[in-house]
């Protein structure tokens, strides 16, 4: 596996957008090669009205390729679902602009592709049914989508795409159950195929595997590369996950506050080799990309603070030498727990 | 002891058997009791009108189903008849004009804000209070009477709708918005299918309350109809006609939300996975 590397390869675009490495606010970042499929010009999101308004998001722009992982990191509640609802066209930006091909859009549409955490897949259908659900609204009128002898052809045709899909996904023996009859895994499996089925130009996916088991998280990360490098799909993939999106992305980003300054915006985005398997993440490249990414793209206190923390738990685990002994029956010195040990470090201020 | 205790758990699970014994125990010793109340009564006053017996229930039945002398019509058909068709109506208007305003209004917050005071407004003012208006504007014949039944279950219907909606989860609406339908495919394919579940308990709910204004409104202004006869016989001091009365107006309404929940099962499997005993 070879070692993570910051892509410093020009961009063919104007020089409004960056290269790789820490990122400006306000800069567009992107990778080298591959048409561009999505943009993202100077989006501002802010929340609520008058005094009480936060700014949620601030600058950013990048730029999306055909065929990346973009793989959106960054700190809890710091804004990374807000971008992707904004791209989705759920909650529309208050500022900036969203191209998808070169034309601007500010309403969902079937061109971007969704899986949530939750609420993925409607109940009332089966697995097969959800997965054909986009292809008869886009193929059928009101009337063809319930007399059942109209349109039988395309119905078929729709049947056949939806199981070929299913089985794609791995789910062919589970065609014809419902959401509430499969699991956590499954259903996220089931919303994947519905979202493939409209042939999305890009695929917007908002930590669908959060709420998942570690095993069954590891095995639909492995399904998802193993799709997107059968159909060459672009996916923009929100995460708090370091090592998935380490793992799953040709590109990270990393979203976060900017010192000084109200909202979150991108502070790293860097190529990432792509990794094939799951014995990649046991490997020392894997963890040194995880680590220089903490380092680089989080901020250094909240880094610092991480390892101080770590630090004193291994010790706490372990015994630290410099911890003063208990007191022994009969003893005149008795330690006190206020006083913290002398040789013990203290943790950085933020 | 140990099945007391469990008696004692919280959602313990019983057999679908089980519960129908105990359905049927229940009703089984209140009729036991009721026989053996009457009896009791009867040896004491034999002129006893409060408590028929079964002797007296018995002859009521008979009555009902001997053919007048001058219309050859059975009474308890004829009532039934009459009583069924102003309940059929009545409800069914409520049910479809609650989908229609339900969906839509719970759909489109412009619209719910439009509706949602008169709607307020309307569902707190007793339905009993407005009869005598009814009757005014619409006059005594069945249109009014169909008028009271709708109004009285279509306002707690929609009402019910439109937050059954507005409480379906945010993403769910955008997954369905992403795969590209109409407004209408949205709300008919889709929306409503979500719903109708719970829509369809709601209206069992109501069975109770269409039934109770059926007989408000036949009892005021009637000429046949099971409120109609009840009235009559309440004049007579003839309650063993009153009990049968009543019992009968009790088996249609466990037959009709019998049948309205075998429907939403057969209908909304999906909805029911996992809670089947």
């Amino acid at each position: 596996m070879t070692a993570a590397a910051s892509s410093s390869t020009p961009s063919p675009t104007p020089s409004a957008v960056a290269d790789a490495g820490t990122a400006t606010p306000g800069t567009a970042v992107s990778s080298g090669e591959g048409k561009v499929v999505l943009q993202l010009r100077n989006i501002m999101q802010r929340l609520g009205a008058g005094d009480r308004q936060k700014v949620i998001l601030r600058d950013v722009s990048l730029d999306v390729r055909e065929g990346d992982i973009v793989c959106v990191v960054g700190p809890s509640g710091c804004g990374k679902s807000t971008l992707l609802y904004g791209i989705g066209g759920f909650r529309p930006f208050s500022e900036g602009r969203v191209l998808l091909d070169g034309e601007e859009i500010t309403v969902p549409n079937r061109h971007r592709g969704c899986v949530f955490q939750d609420y993925t897949i409607p109940d009332f259908l089966t697995a097969e049914q959800n997965v054909e659900l986009g292809m008869r609204l886009e193929g059928l009128s009101l009337l063809e989508h319930w007399l059942p002898f109209w349109a039988a052809e395309r119905k078929a045709r729709y049947r056949k795409t939806a199981l070929e899909l299913l089985e794609k996904v791995g789910l062919s023996a589970h065609a014809h159950k419902y959401p509430r009859e499969l699991s956590g895994g499954q259903k996220q499996r089931v919303a994947i195929a519905q979202a493939l089925a409209m042939r999305p130009r890009i695929l917007l996916m908002d930590e669908p595997f959060s709420s998942l088991d570690p095993q069954s998280r590891e095995v639909l990360q492995l399904l998802l590369l193993e799709i997107q490098r059968e159909t060459g799909i672009t996916i923009f993939f929100v995460t708090h996950d370091l090592e998935e999106a380490v793992f799953l992305g040709t590109r990270l980003i990393v979203l976060a506050p900017t010192p000084g300054m109200e909202g979150a915006s991108i502070v790293h985005s860097e190529c990432i080799a792509r990794f094939d398997s799951r014995r990649a993440k046991t490997t020392p490249e894997f963890a040194a990309t995880v680590q220089t990414i903490r380092e680089k793209g989080f901020k250094p206190a909240q880094a610092a603070e991480i390892s101080s923390l770590e630090r004193q738990l291994s010790e706490l685990s372990h015994g630290s030498p410099a911890t003063p002994p208990l007191s022994a029956p009969g003893s005149t010195s008795t330690p006190t727990l206020s006083s913290p040990p002398p040789s013990s470090p203290k943790p950085p201020t933020t | 002891m140990s099945f007391l205790l469990s008696l004692l758990r919280i959602r313990q699970p019983i057999r679908r058997s089980t519960r129908i014994l105990l359905g049927l125990l229940g009703v089984g010793v209140v009729v036991v009791w009721y026989f053996w109340m009457a009896e009791a009564r009867h040896a004491v006053n034999p002129n006893d009108k409060l408590t028929p017996t079964a002797r007296q229930l018995v002859d009521a039945v008979t009555f009902s189903l001997t053919p007048d002398e001058f219309t050859e019509e059975r009474p308890f058909f004829k009532d039934l008849r009459a009583s069924l068709w102003l309940f059929n109506c009545g409800l069914i208007a409520a049910i479809v004009g609650s989908l229609v305003v339900g969906l839509l209004a719970g759909s489109w917050p412009w619209l719910n804000a439009l509706l949602e005071p008169l709607l307020k407004v309307a569902s707190y003012l007793p339905p009993v209070s407005l009869i005598p208006l009814i009757f005014l504007f619409l006059g005594f014949q069945d249109t009014a009477k169909i008028f009271i039944i709708f109004i009285a279950t279509f306002l707690p219907l929609t009402r019910s709708l439109i937050l059954r909606v507005q409480s379906i989860p945010e993403k769910l609406i955008w997954n369905f918005t992403v795969l590209g339908p109409s407004s209408l495919e949205m709300l008919v394919v889709l929306i409503r299918r979500v719903v109708e579940p719970g829509f369809l308990d709601d209206v069992r709910l109501q069975i109770g309350t269409a039934w109770v204004y059926l007989i408000v409104a036949e009892l005021i202004a009637s000429e046949a109809g099971l409120g109609y006869r009840i009235n009559v016989a309440s004049r007579n001091l003839d309650v063993a006609q009153i009990l049968v009365y009543l019992a009968v107006i009790a088996t249609l309404a466990f037959i009709m939300d019998r049948s309205i929940d075998y429907f939403n099962r057969w209908k909304n499997r999906w909805y029911f996975i996992g809670t089947e005993s």
